[in-house]
């Protein structure tokens, strides 16, 4: 019953006093004994409601020489009780104020007087309606014994009631605390649920800034922008195509242009807006057909655009689930067995179709990566030691070709300088860089040195579709001198340069350059009298040649027809 | 229907539109006969075809004629693979074939289409006898606003070549007519050769009107393109390696073959081009050299 906190004397220990007290419940009788040491304090203290009468009662054992005093206070210091040197009494008093009141006993005793044995205090406290003494009341108001209980009962429920009211007050207090209590938890969660989504965002943002700025993610922005920087690159493309193989560009070579091509055409895919395959196709047409427009006399361009129509066209089938043969062009057979409209319209949504195309296009890529090599491993099968082979011009896929036959074999070349340009000294140069045998002729003397020579190994331009070539001027006269000293002619051309065409467009097959490189123009008095041509190109007819090495390997001409079948649908032809 | 109204209605086809190929007319008469063929099962139906075919054939022995019927045959046996069912193999017979039929008869504008690009402005043609296929080429080129000169070759004994000549003047296209005999002293003065053809073989090569060997070997001398221009449904399964290997009921006309005691005293009216003296080939299936024509054989074939 109520709670009594101890605290020590000594002003450091004096804080360390119990603090959880309960409220004063009921009427509460304290009645404790203690021994208390010489020259030490003890104290009690204790919660009191307003306006309750405290009495008390002590007695403390006699010790020779020792002093004890009692001293009750409250907790403002004001004395409401002292007694100096006490031993046995009662005290009484009313409290004020709902305060702490402690009661202290204190002992004193002159120094040095030995073992001095701890007194013995009893203290008994009471307060409430227990400190009442209803004696004396029934005394002063004499009231029978019966009324003395009443009176009592009757204080009793007051204070009981006083309680109760007090628990009531306290309950509501309660309540507001925890009420407002609730509602600052609520607020708080809410800001720190803000704060950390706020900061999550901030974070995310700032990461994505940090890894562009890196450039470790692709900078790709949805929508307009990537339309814009998409049509960019092919304008990029489209003038470096113009600007032709010069020299001034930066691309150089065909297999550099069917690379682009092929890396531009997977862009266009993944980037541009379509939804089916007949759309892709409309949209890789539209820009095919610019690219080949910009520079009409490389054909690669074209190639690979086809091919990749051709891909579209395979997914959308193997998508749709029939067989690819179903897809594939004219045939007598198939004239014969379809039975409905064979209108294919490639309309239907198909979602894997974009990863499947760019897939496959990625697979062409690898495949135009691997072509030089390709067709350099097969060297050895055609070169023998001893050797004497012919080329003309600079071709990047012979040189590579004899270059790779040189580890092994021993064997020698003699290259036709291919007038005006003279791009045979540069492959000469280069041949003899790696330990090859090089004669360089000039174009004229083709057909004088052509008895002595083994093989004619060149490169082209384009592969036709009849078989033919378009190759480099001198080419042609090349072949003829073979043809009539039966000598093998070997043409080294990988797949991209096939092409669907016929030679039949004479003003679309030729390309002129300024006839510069024929006749300068410091011998201007003959340039007035004179017309110069410079065409750069030749038309080699099929009979002529021997045998296609191709990234695939070695094909008669009459077979190109199947190859062009493979890589290109009829409907394509025309972009 | 009966073989007697099967030539009937053959005849009359052709009669009425001069400008059908023969093999189209043979497979309208037989898909005819096939709407009222009255046969129970799928062999009983064959061999009527079959003797359908050979009626139409003594009818009019030409190469077209032939091919035109085993490519039907080969159309009924492909069909009736995947039904089993007679009658509703029937209808979906009657279907493809109408499909079929619709897509032939548009085939030589597909050919034209392809061909005329080959003939440059100024170019010097020449041809040999009458052949519908090359005047659809000539007629779209002239078309396309391109000016060119045909010479046409007499084509005895029948001379052919007139009949084209009238109709090339017709269209407003200078054209000069030539003796058979005069194709070597013509050749220089001429850009390209373009020829149709009766029939072309698997190895590439035509069956084409007598003369048409010797314009190929002299264009070939002079180093002349050779074109032969042929709708996809002439394609034959015949492989010859010389003009012996000619079958002679294509060599000869039908009632020459009856009647004859002496087919060396005949003068035969087709001759073989082997395929080495062809350049190109337009088809409705392409522009295909001469070694991708048996490709094409084989797919339907085999």
């Amino acid at each position: 019953r109520g709670n009594i906190g101890r605290s020590w004397p000594d002003a450091a220990m004096a804080r360390l006093g119990v603090l959880i007290l309960l409220p004063v419940v009921f009427e509460s009788v304290v009645s404790i004994s203690f021994f208390l040491p010489v020259r030490t304090r003890k104290c009690l203290k204790e919660e009191i409601h307003k306006d309750v009468l405290v009495t008390g009662e002590y007695e403390i054992s006699e010790q020779p020489n020792t002093k004890t005093n009692l001293k009750i206070t409250d907790s403002s210091g004001h004395i409401l009780y002292s007694k100096e040197d006490a031993t046995k009494g009662k005290f009484a008093f009313t409290t004020e104020d709902y305060d702490m009141f402690e009661v202290c006993f204190e002992s004193k005793s002159q120094m040095g007087t030995g073992r001095v044995p701890d007194q013995m205090i009893n203290l008994d406290m009471k307060h409430g309606v227990e400190a009442k003494n209803y004696e004396e009341i029934a005394k002063v108001e004499k009231l029978k014994p019966l009324e003395v209980e009443l009176r009592r009962l009757e204080d009793l429920s007051e204070s009981i009631v006083n309680d109760f009211a007090y628990m009531k007050k306290r309950e509501e207090e309660m309540r507001d605390t925890n009420e407002s209590t609730n509602t600052r938890v609520l607020y708080f969660s809410i800001f720190s649920m803000c704060c950390l989504i706020g900061l999550a965002t901030w974070q995310v943002f700032y990461l994505r800034r940090f890894f562009k700025a890196k450039k470790l993610i692709d900078t790709k922005m949805p929508g307009a922008d990537k339309e814009t920087d998409l049509s960019e690159r092919i304008e990029a493309f489209l003038s470096e195509l113009k600007r032709g193989d010069n020299g001034s560009g930066s691309i150089h070579g065909s297999g550099e242009i069917a690379r682009e091509t092929t890396a531009l055409l997977r862009r266009i895919t993944a980037q541009a807006r379509w939804s089916s395959a007949g759309d892709l196709m409309d949209i890789i047409r539209k820009e095919g057909r610019r690219m080949t427009a910009a520079q009409p006399s490389e054909t690669t361009v074209g190639n690979m655009v086809r091919r990749v129509l051709k891909i579209i066209r395979e997914e959308y089938a193997r998508s749709r689930g029939s067989s690819e043969e179903a897809a594939q062009q004219e045939s007598l057979h198939k004239l014969l067995t379809s039975g409905d409209s064979s209108e294919e319209n490639f309309r239907q949504y198909f979602p894997p179709l974009k990863a499947n195309v760019i897939e496959a296009i990625n697979e062409v890529l690898t495949e135009l990566e691997g072509t030089t090599d390709n067709i350099a491993m097969q060297a050895l099968e055609h070169i023998h030691s001893n050797e004497v082979i012919m080329s003309i011009g600079r071709s990047r896929t012979v040189e590579a070709f004899l270059k790779d036959a040189a580890r092994k074999r021993k064997f020698h070349v003699i290259v036709a300088e291919c007038a005006p340009f003279c791009q045979g000294h540069e492959m000469a140069a280069s041949l003899s860089r790696d330990g090859i045998e090089t004669t360089v002729i000039p174009d004229a003397a083709i057909f004088a040195v052509m008895s002595r020579v083994n093989k004619v190994i060149i490169g082209t331009q384009t592969v036709l579709a009849n078989g033919g070539l378009r190759a480099v001027n001198g080419t042609h006269t090349l072949a003829l001198a073979a043809k009539h000293h039966s000598t093998p002619l070997i043409v080294c051309a990988p797949m991209f340069k096939l092409s669907p065409q016929f030679p039949n467009e004479e003003d679309t097959f030729h390309k002129f350059v300024s006839p510069h490189e024929v006749l300068p123009f410091t011998e201007g008095e003959i340039l007035s009298k004179v017309n110069a041509h410079c065409p750069v190109f030749d038309y080699v007819p099929p009979e002529l040649i021997t045998l296609f090495i191709s990234n695939i390997g070695g094909n008669a001409p009459s077979y190109i027809y199947r190859l062009m079948s493979e890589l290109y649908h009829p409907e394509d032809h025309e972009l | 229907m009966d073989e007697g109204e099967l030539v009937e209605y053959f005849r009359r086809q052709m009669s009425q539109d001069p400008d059908m190929a023969s093999a189209v007319a043979a497979i309208r008469s037989l898909l005819e006969f096939l709407k009222r063929d009255q046969s129970e099962t799928l062999q009983g139906l064959r061999e009527n075809l079959t003797h359908a075919i050979e009626r139409l054939e003594e009818t009019d022995s030409s190469v077209a004629v032939s091919s035109g019927g085993e490519l039907f045959l080969r159309f009924i046996s492909l069909t009736s693979l995947e039904h089993s069912d007679l009658s509703q193999c029937k209808n979906v017979m009657v279907e493809r074939g109408e499909l079929f039929l619709k897509k032939i008869s548009l085939s030589r504008g597909k050919v034209a289409k392809l061909c005329h690009t080959f003939i440059k402005d100024g170019a010097k043609i020449l041809t040999h006898s009458s052949s519908r296929v090359v005047l659809k080429v000539l007629e779209n080129a002239a078309a396309d606003k391109k000016r060119f000169t045909v010479y046409v070759t007499e084509s005895q004994p029948d001379s052919a070549g007139q009949q084209m000549a009238d109709k090339l003047r017709r269209l407003n296209i200078p054209v000069i007519v030539v003796l058979d005999a005069a194709v070597g002293y013509i050749m220089e003065k001429v850009d390209l050769v373009i020829v149709g053809a009766e029939g072309v073989v698997e190895s590439g090569g035509i069956f084409n009107k007598i003369g048409t060997y010797q314009m190929a070997v002299c264009s070939k001398a002079h180093n002349k393109p050779f074109y032969v221009v042929s709708e996809s449904f002439k394609f034959v399964r015949l492989y010859p390696l010389n003009q012996e290997d000619v079958p002679h009921r294509f060599k000869y006309k039908a009632d020459t073959l009856k009647t004859a005691e002496d087919l060396n005293h005949e003068h035969p009216m087709i001759d073989y081009t082997p395929p080495s003296l062809i350049t190109l080939l337009f088809t409705d299936l392409g522009v295909l050299t001469p070694s991708a024509v048996s490709d094409e054989l084989i797919k339907l074939y085999l």
